[in-house]
């Protein structure tokens, strides 16, 4: 229940214009004085009765059908799959460079000069990096979404 | 919204089939060109599927997330508006519709009315969209325009008054 607050002609006047005619969708705790002051102000009837005509246009003019087209999936970019397959793939080829140098001897048969240590610095240095790394997007793929 | 965020593309459709309509009719009412407004539209269903996993239910419903995505995407393209038709060349529009006389006054009128649309910025066309097409209240008007209710009050209010101003016999 809302108590019923001191309503001027100018206020339900403002009400009138910004809302239209239909007094379900004024503000709740102005409708009961807007109500009372236009049952004794000829000129908020009038107001009224027009703005009321008026909402009936407004409402053509903003319903009226509009038909979207059918909806083609394929036509929408691929950034939800491709960044996660490219990822998984990623993390795939980075595994198995470092089980590669891992497994690999260090000095194979055959050679004679000692071979010098294979150097990964551009690998990430935990699991946690790695996913870090293939799976927070860069600049570029930030500007893709 | 999670399964779409996981790129499921059914449930994607799905989406799609409940928010296309009224986003489309949002921007096209909001830009007065179905072209620019079915751009927006395919713009903005692209945002949702790709930015699906930024969407925080905690902070409102994929609807209003959905509106705001197109408001905001039709505010952009305010620079390239143009009036569709002139007032003056709207009025002496034939009516399109069958023959009879009430079938041609009301053509006439919805002529004129969006020929006058044309005239009321973007922002405003988009709250009376969404206040007599989607039955939104202030609050949710606000809500789709990072506003307050109070602005939207106002922006209601003289939206009407030019309205009236420029269809003195409609409105």
């Amino acid at each position: 229940m809302h108590e019923m607050t001191a309503m001027t002609p100018a206020r339900a006047s403002e009400i009138i214009t910004a809302y239209g005619a239909d007094s379900r969708r004024w503000p709740n705790d102005e409708r009961a004085a807007v109500l009372v002051l236009a049952a004794v102000d000829p000129a908020l009837r009038a107001e009224l009765a027009a703005a009321r005509a008026f909402d009936t246009h407004l409402a053509e003019w903003a319903q009226a059908p509009v038909a979207a087209r059918a909806f083609d999936p394929s036509t929408l970019p691929r950034a939800n799959r491709w960044r996660w397959v490219g990822g998984v793939g990623a993390m795939a080829a980075a595994a198995a460079g470092v089980a590669l140098l891992t497994i690999a001897p260090s000095n194979p048969i055959g050679s004679g000069a000692p071979r010098p240590a294979p150097t990964v610095a551009a690998a990430p240095a935990s699991n946690a990096d790695a996913f870090a790394y293939v799976f927070t997007p860069t600049h570029d793929e930030e500007s893709l979404i | 919204m999670a399964q779409v965020a996981a790129g499921d593309a059914v449930a994607f459709t799905r989406l799609v089939g409940e928010l296309q309509t009224p986003g489309l009719r949002l921007a096209h009412r909001t830009l007065g060109d179905r072209a620019a407004a079915e751009d927006v539209l395919q713009i903005a269903l692209t945002r949702l599927w790709t930015l699906a996993a930024r969407f925080d239910p905690a902070r409102g419903s994929v609807e209003g997330w959905f509106r705001r995505i197109v408001v905001n995407l039709c505010l952009d393209r305010r620079r390239s508006l143009r009036l569709v038709v002139p007032l003056d060349t709207a009025a002496e529009l034939p009516a399109t519709g069958p023959d009879p006389l009430d079938a041609a006054i009301a053509g006439d009128r919805k002529a004129r009315l969006a020929a006058a649309m044309a005239y009321l910025a973007p922002r405003q066309r988009a709250a009376l969209a969404l206040f007599h097409g989607d039955g939104l209240t202030m609050a949710e008007i606000a809500e789709a325009l990072e506003t307050t209710p109070k602005a939207i009050e106002g922006l209601l209010g003289r939206a009407r008054m030019e309205l009236k101003k420029r269809l003195p016999n409609d409105a």
